[in-house]
């Protein structure tokens, strides 16, 4: 439960959850709406998967995402957006949340 | 923990609690011995077929055994408060309100995992984002209906809490059937050459 409440404080990941909820989407659709580098959303999609709040599944040449989430974890999801709940206390997020990473040249 | 929930344990537990809740009902309750011994014959069936199919290796194995646990616990329940009821240890209204609750219980934790269950998007003949709202809302129309359902159960007087449950549980099932009619006709439409 603890890697939900993880994957859920962070905004960036739960605009990917909010995306999912309209559809299936290809993880280079999902990255185009945020200003962050690849290697960055990746390590969001890493910790979604890893909540097991999102599936994906390789069609093609592309890595389709879609939402995985129980009700209970849908009403999380609602309960952070309204109240904004992020983690300020414990081990350090290893994804950044003001993702403003410059891509290697 | 885990591990140990989805090993053939448990399940086996489980099924040696059932086999002896019916005999202790049918101890208790003689004069439905033909009853009691359906019920004996089919669980002997039951058993059989579920260990069976919980043998699978994998994650294949481990849903069925967690299934068959689960499906165990709610009968072993159920035959509980029967025994419960027989024996005089409670009244009956005690034991429907308890009965109530546990079957509102298994709606929420069944709509609950409702959306949780994908399926490969290559696998799909319907439209994934439309399968994706009306498995979502499914399982909100399961949970809402449970809670529904258990609070009837347990606080409602007990000439109202009956109606109010199977209405609760009707409604949700009326939702599912509505919502995928509507996703089955969607998919007949964009198979269908214009």
């Amino acid at each position: 439960m603890s890697t939900v409440f993880k994957a859920l404080s962070d905004p960036t990941r739960r605009r990917v959850l909010e995306m999912l909820r309209r559809g299936p989407m290809s993880a280079g659709d999902l990255a185009a709406e945020f200003d962050v580098s690849k290697p960055t959303m990746s390590a969001h999609f890493a910790v979604l998967r890893e909540a097991d709040l999102v599936a994906s599944e390789k069609v093609g040449k592309s890595v389709i995402y879609q939402l995985k989430l129980s009700v209970l974890e849908d009403a999380l999801l609602g309960f952070a957006q309204a109240f904004g709940m992020t983690v300020k206390s414990g081990a350090p997020d290893p994804t950044p949340s003001n993702d403003k990473e410059v891509s290697d040249p | 923990m885990s591990a140990l929930l989805l090993s053939t344990y448990p399940l086996k537990a489980a099924t040696i609690g059932v086999l002896a809740l019916i005999v202790a009902n049918w101890m208790s309750d003689p004069h439905n011995a033909l009853i009691w011994s359906i019920a004996l014959i089919t669980a002997g069936v039951g058993i059989f077929v579920g260990m069976t199919l919980g043998r699978c290796a994998g994650t294949r194995g481990k849903t069925i055994r967690a299934s068959l646990f689960g499906a165990a616990l709610i009968i072993a329940a159920s035959l509980a408060l029967v025994l419960i009821k027989q024996l005089g240890l409670a009244s009956a209204g005690i034991t429907e309100r308890a009965n109530g609750v546990m079957m509102g219980v298994v709606l929420i934790i069944t709509g609950n995992y409702l959306p949780k269950t994908v399926r490969s998007l290559t696998a799909q003949r319907c439209d994934p984002a439309r399968r994706q709202m009306v498995e979502r809302l499914s399982g909100w129309a399961l949970v809402l209906a449970g809670f529904v359902s258990a609070a009837a159960s347990a606080f409602a007087p007990v000439t109202m809490a009956e109606p109010l449950s199977i209405g609760a549980g009707l409604s949700a099932l009326l939702v599912i059937i509505i919502l995928h009619f509507w996703l089955m006709r969607t998919a007949r439409d964009t198979q269908t050459p214009s």
